[in-house]
């Protein structure tokens, strides 16, 4: 025995090294990636350079500023024009909108000049069989299909086997298909198919019920304190004109205890004003209406029929006017109608964990608030919902990721942004749509940056200093005081004709309804978008391609940069931007020729936006919406911070991309045009 | 055809109408109209509504 | 009735109360295989053994046939008639004994049912209570008193139209509480579980019958003609996982009884 035994202890060892050579690599896996690291990026959407620096110096942001004193902060180049949607473009493909094909939030169909969303389109079911009268049997839903272009940096992270999660990233709806776990953000619509639309209930509709966009105000009676209306939900594929489904809700209401029960299905909740209620399910049936519904409810949804979504109610009144106002109908995470995520379960995974939430991209109401809907309390009320419900995912995302040996997690924030825009006039008593009653929220914006500094908190902690840490920002914030109605001015610059020219018509047509194609030379549409009216590619083009279009550029940007702004006198425009010198790639075609860089306080109007023509060619800026950031790129850059020291100088967007690839040793897509920031 | 609404053409459009349709095998001059209205139409249907394109626009907060 | 109803489900706490600090899947398991063994015991003594015997053994005597003759179709149909009698005659004497096993198996099942199908509430969560009355109480009248532990958050909501009034409670800490309605002169009082134990649990207390009192054996029912019809409390439903997988616990325990009584039969040479 003994002889043998030295023989036995060789292979004993050979095979020890065999096998732990084996186990080595099941462990590490068969990956690509070079190295093991652990990267996280936290997205700010809106979180503006300046606004960050003077909280910092007020010593509101200690987590920040321990943060920075580890490695850097520096600003961060945005996109052209500075609109998220593009912005986010930026980072997830790595390219210029040259290259990803999101030049705006509005772009336009040549062939109408009709607006449309940039990020996705609804592609309605092809064949349906015809039943009677307005019904039909669709063959196949209707699909949403993501118009962005180019690989988005996960899917080279995915070839290369890195774990990773992205949470929320903006304009990736519908999710990319891919096997990483992906939650779709802003551009998420709701179950009606827009950004997002309420539904208020009231025996006291507004006097500007029928102007308030973005929700639906629904007029209601009690009957013996009872009463009963319908949630406006998706179209009916089964209705040959698509009829809006709705989803019946009995509201009662205790006038003397001021106290109601909202019941929808099988879900009941009571409620006093002021309060919100939790998520509550609910469905819509798409065979008749909802009498019919009630009664085939059990059967409906295991057969199709019966779609579900999700709200959450808010009781403003009982008595002796009562107002219900109903968030927009949010696409279910535990039972989405369409997938929200990949791999599509992942949405109910987080859900059971966390419980429901807004899946909506941009879910702070600021519609309500400009409807006036919401008093500024009550739309910082919701806001601050949307924030919790978000800093919960937030750290259950960093305690899983703190699990992992290696991979990355990028998790996005809405609230800056959002809150930024309706909230400036709190803080800014010069602000033409500001009032007594705004200022009395001095702490709205900085209230938030203070709890988004108790995020960078957790994830330091929980992550430690060997994880590669980033903040970042899409783009910054400035205040917007002065619309500019740059239809208007092109209208009265020869540029563009009107069919009627007349005060009223000028008013109340829109959609570019009152322009008479065939002798119009350029229009803008969008928020910084201007398009010359190209014949061959333009339905009616008037103007040649070539020299023709060129001189015309050449000529609009020279005099738009002498625009003044009658009040003050000051330049109305910074920069004007053309797609074809500032892009790369193959989109530059469907680019606007030219992108407007609006000066510091100005913006593009909604008015010129939609296709209306005031006479004016400025206006003072009343409503709600009083900060933005749709304006010259380098007036509103973003923020990079990371605990690692940041090298490159004038660091961008897409140099993030390139950076988050090189940190996992993954090669770059030829056509990506950062590089790293480290 | 007959008894429906009538619809004024310019003598010059008239006569390229009528060349084409015949050049494209139209049995009439009607047909080829009524054709060309539908194909154009279909297009112009197919198109979402304006309705329906201003609520979408107008839930997104940057437009009110 | 009550009492009978009481012991039977006395009966139960204990056996569940053993499995307290294990998986709840443990607990019902056992019961399951008991409840296996109950129903075999009955059948035996219930069904006439021999002549289900008699029947199945000659089921099985014309399939044989069946086999044997495969090119003479007259001995096949004849066959197949009989075989299809002797079938008949055997459900004959399974039924019976079929109905007289399904009631104990039913009381188990609604035993069960109030343990296994809803949880206690956490500290934290919201719940309704509702009540409903008789329609000549003034809705004024209804007030409703929690101890500390339950915290009432909302006025009552008096729904005028269905004779109820509801309220919306928070559960606060982990306990047992008694919440007292009262309606005029009477009171009332309803059972709030609190916390994370394995428990009955009443969805509601009514005024009951001799039959509908075994549907309902987690609290006393309401005394008949109290001007309180009803007291209703929802709790939320429990999910039962094992390695990840949620099964419901109506299909354990089938799984579980049925197999643990087939697997058996052999043994008590029980013919089934």
């Amino acid at each position: 025995m003994r002889k043998f035994w030295p023989g036995w202890s060789r292979f004993g060892i050979a095979t020890g090294i065999l096998a732990g050579g084996v186990l080595i690599a099941l462990v590490t896996g068969p990956g690509f990636a070079d190295s093991k690291k652990k990267m996280m990026v936290i997205g700010f959407d809106g979180m503006d350079p300046k606004q960050l620096q003077q909280h910092i110096d007020n010593g509101y942001m200690p987590n920040f500023k321990r943060l920075i004193e580890k490695g850097s902060f520096t600003t961060l180049g945005t996109s052209i024009p500075p609109q998220s949607p593009v912005a986010w473009s930026n980072f997830i493909s790595g390219k210029n909108p040259g290259g990803h094909n999101i030049f705006d939030f509005i772009h336009r169909d040549p062939k109408t000049y009709l607006p449309f969303l940039s990020t996705s389109e609804a592609v309605g079911s092809s064949k349906s069989i015809e039943l009677w009268g307005d019904w039909q049997l669709p063959l196949g839903g209707g699909e949403v299909v993501l118009l962005r272009e180019g690989r988005a940096f996960w899917e080279l992270l995915e070839k290369a086997e890195v774990p990773t999660t992205i949470f929320k990233i903006p304009a990736n709806y519908p999710p990319v298909q891919t096997n990483v776990r992906t939650l779709s953000g802003m551009g998420t619509p709701d179950m009606q198919g827009t950004p997002g639309t309420f539904t208020y209930f009231t025996t006291h509709p507004p006097e500007n019920a029928d102007d308030i966009s973005g929700g639906a105000v629904v007029d209601i009676y009690f009957d013996r304190d009872k009463s009963e209306a319908s949630i406006p939900g998706p179209p009916n594929p089964f209705h040959k004109k698509g009829k809006e489904t709705g989803a019946k809700v009995t509201m009662y209401r205790d006038k003397e205890n001021q106290v109601a029960k909202i019941v929808t299905g099988d879900e009941e909740v009571i409620m006093k004003p002021g309060e919100f209620s939790e998520w509550v399910p609910v469905e819509f049936y798409m065979l008749g209406d909802e009498g019919f519904g009630d009664k085939i409810r059990p059967a409906a949804a295991p057969m199709g029929l019966a779609i579900g979504g999700s709200v959450r109610f808010y009781l403003k009144s009982v008595y002796p006017e009562f107002s219900l106002y109903v968030t927009p109908v949010q696409i279910d995470p535990l039972k989405p109608a369409q997938p929200v995520s990949t791999p599509d379960d992942w949405s109910q995974k987080i859900a059971e964990r966390t419980g429901r939430f807004y899946t909506q991209g941009m879910p702070e109401d600021t519609k309500a608030l400009e409807g006036g809907v919401f008093t500024d309390g009550e739309f910082l009320q919701q806001a601050t919902l949307v924030l919790d419900e978000r800093m919960k995912l937030f750290e259950t995302m960093v305690s899983d990721f703190a699990q992992d040996e290696w991979g990355f997690l990028f998790f996005y924030f809405s609230s800056l942004d959002q809150q930024t825009h309706v909230m400036w006039r709190t803080m800014d008593p010069s602000h033409p749509g500001t009032d007594s009653l705004a200022l009395q929220y001095p702490d709205a914006i900085p209230s938030i940056f203070r709890r988004l500094d108790k995020a960078v908190g957790v994830a330091m902690d929980q992550l430690g200093d060997d994880a590669t840490l980033v903040i970042m920002s899409d783009h910054g914030f400035a205040p917007w005081y002065r619309e500019v109605h740059l239809n208007s001015w092109l209208a009265d610059n020869g540029y563009l004709t009107l069919k009627d020219n007349s005060e009223s018509v000028r008013a109340s047509s829109d959609f570019f309804m009152n322009v008479d194609w065939r002798r119009t030379k350029a229009y803008a549409l969008g928020i910084n978008g201007l398009y010359i009216n190209v014949r061959g590619r333009e339905k009616n083009g008037t103007v040649a391609p070539g020299k023709e279009r060129d001189d015309l550029m050449n000529e609009l940007i020279a005099k738009m940069k002498e625009l003044r702004d009658p009040k003050t006198g000051e330049l109305a425009i910074k920069e004007v931007y053309k797609s074809e010198e500032v892009f790369q790639g193959p989109y530059v075609k469907n680019a606007p020729d030219l992108n407007v860089g609006y000066a510091y306080t100005f913006r593009g109007s909604n008015e010129s936006a939609l296709g209306e023509f005031p006479m004016e060619w400025f206006a003072d800026n009343t409503g709600k919406w009083s900060g933005d950031h749709c304006i010259a790129a380098d007036l509103v850059p973003g923020i990079l911070i990371s605990n690692r020291k940041v090298k490159k100088e004038g660091a961008a967007l897409y140099d993030l991309t390139a950076t988050i690839l090189a940190e996992f040793g993954v090669d770059k897509d030829e056509d990506m045009i950062g590089s790293p920031v480290f | 055809m007959f008894g429906g609404p009538k619809v004024k053409l310019t003598k010059d459009l008239f006569e390229r109408v009528k060349k084409y349709a015949q050049l494209a095998g139209y049995s009439s001059v009607d047909e080829f109209v009524v054709h060309a209205l539908e194909k154009e139409l279909g297009g112009l249907e197919d198109s979402a509504s304006e309705e329906e394109i201003k609520k979408k626009l107008q839930g997104l907060g940057y437009i009110s | 009735m009550w009492p009978i109803v009481q012991a039977f489900t006395k009966f139960f706490d204990l056996a569940i109360a053993l499995f307290q600090s294990m998986h709840p899947i443990v607990g019902l398991t056992v019961i399951s295989v008991l409840t296996g063994a109950v129903m075999l015991v009955v059948w035996k003594f219930t069904s006439n053994q021999d002549a289900i015997a008699r029947s199945k053994s000659k089921i099985a005597a014309y399939i044989l046939e069946i086999r044997l003759f495969p090119d003479d179709m007259r001995a096949q149909f004849a066959a197949q008639g009989r075989a299809l009698g002797a079938n008949f005659r055997y459900m004959t004497y399974a039924i019976p004994p079929m109905l007289i096993v399904l009631l104990p198996v039913v009381a188990i099942l609604v035993q069960l049912d109030v343990r296994y199908q809803r949880r206690p509430l956490e500290p934290g969560e919201v719940t309704l209570l509702k009540v409903k009355v008789a329609e000549e109480v003034d809705l004024a009248s209804v007030t409703l008193d929690a101890p500390a532990g339950i915290f009432v958050e909302t006025p009552a909501m008096r729904v005028v139209a269905e004779d109820e009034v509801d309220w919306r409670l928070r559960a606060d800490t982990p306990g047992e509480y008694d919440v007292k309605v009262t309606a005029g002169a009477t009171v009332e009082t309803k059972r709030i579980v609190v916390g994370e134990r394995l428990t009955k649990l009443a969805e509601f207390r009514e005024q009951s019958n001799f039959l509908t009192i075994w549907m309902a054996p987690a609290e006393k029912p309401l005394p008949k003609g109290s001007p309180i019809h009803e007291i209703r409390l929802t709790y939320p439903e429990r999910e039962m996982k094992l390695a990840g997988i949620s099964m419901h616990w109506l299909l354990v325990f089938f799984v579980v009884s049925v197999l643990f009584g087939f697997a058996i039969k052999g043994i008590v040479g029980v013919e089934v």
